[in-house]
């Protein structure tokens, strides 16, 4: 072997792997954290202990190629005690695993530095001086305050792209679809020139055309896809943690991590997530004493599950907890002045629950604790319809509340109704619409300025407003003919338009931005035929 | 030689993948055309993209590199550089027995290792492997399973003790190992070898040898008293070379430049056999790129030695005989197979010659 001659040969710039690097170790602190879970709760699990020798062993020789040597260091001595382990053939002590999460935390900590442009030379002398000193040596075995997720593999295996993947910067993904968008767009355009000249082999061309492109744009919208799993495998480790520092003890179930989500709605599931959790162990279960005095196992059920039904992604956070109780929430809401107390008394037990998360109420401590749910709720409602979800709670006294959020698989493409008003057309989420009513002018009440629009099957009143004018639209048909009943954020009211014109699967695209804060558009549309339709925001009219 | 060379990258690590890719191409020589996440996508890319050389790692889930690795040389024969982190010493060793060109130790914690060294070592190393003769490789893949070697019967004892210096590069660890396999334990000689190997590995492959070896095999140490059935491998990243104390043979190690760009040198470690063991010196060259240890060989048969090389046929390169041969100072040019054997009838040969100055 004789050594290289040097040869002019360019510089490398280490720093373009840099944000590749913090994605893929936070990849494999996932998987750290879910098999040391797994590890405590079946200490004897040789996978699991395997697949997480093999995490600490790739995030070592990753650190060290980028040359973060402190972070090296670190997933060294880490894989170094988890070798001893699988050598000694010990089982894991609690020690272990509470050694191990140490190591995990601080590892983390480097990554997080990283991350934000440093080096990870912090000081982790203390984890590191304890994982040198680890002699592996029969112990307690791990007790665990939580049942670990069931398969130890199974978020590796998540994580590990299929056979051929390349990574793909997010801005290019974000790029192509809006280009992909407009080519849609623009293909209405086509169709009316198609129209206009009327030539067979024009349209026979044109219909290859449209079927590739419906292909290009299904699978765009498709590399956008990812499992839920990336969301749902930091929250184990996240509920034991909680579970350990309040004394409580709940097992966790987690299901469906295979469900994929639109990348955008996953990055912003996560905090609402996060809060559903931590309400349900802060205020939902209940400590073990509590449990066994009301006749329950000591130790709960936690679940967090995700399902596909047709266009939408189910995600559920339940406990089998003490529940809400639906009368009291409806007192505090009256004492609050959220609603009178005729309102309340006519509202339905699932409208009832959803006053926790009106603003003016969840800011409230005290309530939040009679009621068992916590502050912030509004906050989770708010971010769960930005995603154009909705949020259903049901609970049961003593038996537990599970929150429901139904999103759009494709958070692109929106199921709307279209409506005209003013002469221009507007697409409102089906989400937000309740019934669609024909107008007579037995249905409206008038009481000064105010228009009522009269339920007569339900027995309510509610304050009817007109699309056009609310929108300061120029042409307003003196007596629209057509009301919608619209909710959104817990209120309830009718919409007159002046035309229906039916539902519509469409593109949402952001607002032009002149326009963007505008209040009641959320976006823009335009249809197959050219005609730009405007989407309501219809919190904010 | 061809013009440019194309690489199949594994690895389990995405980021690993980008930044080994990018080491590589580096070199305008060097394409990588396509990468693998484990050794199952391994197996099934080299069988459709047929690269030049593959990079292996070895830690891997599903299947690890070593599996892998036996595989692909079953099947589709291809040369192979692994890729290890210096924890991974026994299993890098291993992977030389299964028919691995050559490795290269990667940046893995305790050693900071300095990227451009290894950059610049990868792609030597990738583009001799496409030296290599494949047929040999693929041939002594598993030649151990195949043709376990006869432990060769003991040369009459003798006063004199033999030294046998041997140099060897790349495919030189199986090599080794059959030669060593055969020498019966009691050998009237020591084994002093060169094996150029990064320093981290040496010892696992000493330890290695020692397992299937009758003689005794270690890794040498500054200052350690030379004996006879015993054989001595050259730690990485030094010079050995043996020199007499109180009339008792020691090995040094020696801290001096590269020669030849090569640290430890069969020249160095031949030229002080030749100088303390001057006729009862055997200089055996062995497989491997470049020219170290013609000159050794020189040297010992100047002091009236040995001097053996393995033939081309049974090289994984042809290199180091070549330039030996080319110098006309090697004794025979053996195959493999018959070079323990050549090695204990020099002896016996020897000692007759001995008895008849006697």
């Amino acid at each position: 072997m004789t050594e290289p001659k040097s040869e002019a040969i360019p510089e490398i710039d280490m720093s373009q792997f840099r944000d590749m690097f913090v994605d893929e170790s936070r990849e494999r602190m996932l998987v750290l954290n879910e098999c040391t879970l797994t590890l405590e709760h079946t200490p004897d699990d040789a996978e699991a202990l395997q697949t997480i020798l093999r995490a600490a062993h790739t995030l070592k020789g990753m650190s060290a190629t980028m040359g973060y040597d402190n972070l090296a260091r670190l997933a060294h001595a880490t894989e170094d005690v988890l070798d001893k382990v699988q050598d000694s053939d010990l089982a894991m002590t609690s020690e272990l695993v509470e050694l191990l999460f140490e190591a995990i935390d601080a590892l983390q900590m480097l990554i997080d530095d990283v991350a934000v442009g440093g080096t990870g030379e912090l000081d982790v002398a203390s984890t590191l001086e304890s994982l040198q000193g680890f002699e592996p040596e029969a112990g307690t075995t791990a007790h665990p305050p939580v049942a670990g997720p069931g398969a130890p593999a199974a978020i590796e295996k998540l994580l590990q792209p299929a056979a051929a993947t390349v990574r793909v910067d997010v801005h290019h993904l974000d790029t192509l679809l809006d280009v992909v968008t407009e080519m849609v767009i623009h293909r209405s355009l086509l169709a009316r020139l198609e129209q206009r000249y009327d030539l067979p082999p024009l349209s026979d061309t044109l219909r290859v055309h449209d079927r590739l492109l419906a292909q290009l744009h299904g699978t765009v919208l498709k590399m956008r896809m990812l499992p839920i799993g990336h969301v749902f495998g930091r929250f184990p480790r996240m509920v034991r943690d909680l579970l350990k520092a309040q004394g409580k003890e709940a097992r966790f179930v987690v299901e469906g991590e295979a469900v994929k989500l639109d990348r955008t709605a996953l990055e912003a599931l996560s905090d609402p997530l996060v809060h559903l959790l931590r309400n349900a162990i802060d205020h939902g279960l209940e400590a073990p004493a509590e449990r066994e005095a009301a006749g329950k196992p000591p130790s709960g059920t936690l679940h967090l599950l995700a399902r596909q039904e047709q266009d939408s992604v189910i995600i559920e956070v339940g406990d089998d907890g003490r529940g809400m109780d639906a009368q009291r929430i409806s007192a505090a809401a009256v004492e609050r002045g959220i609603v009178t107390a005729e309102a309340a008394a006519d509202m339905s037990e699932a409208h009832t629950l959803e006053l926790i998360c009106h603003p003016g109420f969840s800011l409230t401590e005290e309530v939040t604790m009679v009621s068992g749910r916590g502050v912030g709720m509004n906050v989770v409602k708010r971010q769960v319809e930005a995603l154009r979800g909705s949020l259903h709670i049901e609970t049961q006294p003593g038996q537990g509340t599970t929150f429901r959020l139904q999103l759009p698989a494709m958070l692109t493409l929106m199921r709307a109704l279209l409506v005209s008003a003013g002469g221009e057309l507007y697409a409102l989420p089906t989400t937000h619409v309740e019934h669609i009513i024909e107008l007579e002018p037995t249905k409206i009440e008038r009481v000064g300025d105010q228009e009522l629009l009269h339920l007569e099957d339900e027995d309510k009143v509610l304050p009817l407003r007109r699309l056009g004018e609310l929108l300061n639209a120029p042409d307003c048909t003196p007596d629209p003919r057509h009301a919608l009943v619209v909710r959104s954020n817990g209120q309830i009211f009718g919409l007159r338009v002046d035309d229906l014109l039916g539902h519509e699967e469409i593109v949402v695209k952001p607002l032009p931005a002149a326009l963007r804060g505008t209040p009641g558009l959320a976006g823009v549309t335009i249809l197959g035929e050219g005609q730009v339709v405007w989407i309501l925001d219809v919190m904010g009219l | 030689v061809i013009a440019t060379v194309d690489v199949l990258v594994v690895d389990d690590s995405p980021l690993m993948r980008r930044i080994i890719t990018s080491l590589l191409e580096s070199d305008p020589r060097i394409r990588v055309v396509a990468t693998a996440a484990d050794g199952c996508e391994a197996i099934e890319q080299v069988e459709a993209v047929r690269p030049d050389v593959l990079t292996l790692d070895i830690e891997m889930p599903r299947m690890n590199g070593l599996e892998a690795l036996e595989r692909i040389m079953q099947r589709a024969p291809t040369p192979v550089v692994m890729l290890s982190g210096v924890g991974e010493a026994t299993a890098a060793v291993r992977a030389l027995e299964l028919g691995a060109v050559e490795f290269v130790a990667k940046p893995s914690g305790t050693v900071s290792i300095d990227l451009y060294k290894v950059r610049d070592e990868l792609i030597s190393k990738v583009k001799l492997a496409t030296l290599v003769n494949l047929d040999r490789v693929a041939a002594q893949a598993g030649l151990e399973s195949l043709t376990p070697p006869a432990v060769l019967p003991g040369p009459p004892a003798s006063k004199h003790s033999w030294m046998v210096a041997v140099g060897a590069s790349t495919g030189g660890p199986r090599a080794l190992n059959y030669i060593l396999r055969c020498l019966p334990a009691d050998l009237p000689a020591s084994v002093l070898i060169v094996q150029h190997m990064p320093a981290s590995f040496t010892a696992s492959f000493a330890q290695r040898l020692h397992q299937h070896s009758a003689l005794h095999v270690e890794e040498a140490s500054d200052g350690q008293k030379v004996t006879t059935g015993s054989a001595y491998v050259a730690p990485g990243g030094i010079h050995m070379v043996v020199e007499k104390k109180r009339g008792q043979p020691i090995i040094r190690l020696e801290d001096t430049p590269p020669v030849h760009s090569v640290r430890p040198s069969a020249d160095v470690l031949m030229e002080s056999v030749a100088r303390l063991s001057g006729a009862h010196s055997i200089g055996v060259l062995l497989t491997g790129m470049g020219t170290d240890g013609a000159d050794g060989l020189a040297r010992i048969k100047k002091a009236g030695g040995i001097t053996l090389a393995q033939d081309k046929g049974s090289c994984t390169i042809f290199g180091m005989p070549r330039a030996a041969i080319e110098r006309h100072v090697v004794d025979r040019v053996l195959p493999l197979s018959e070079m323990p054997h050549a090695v204990t009838e020099a002896m016996q040969k020897g000692q007759s010659n001995d008895r008849a100055q006697v």
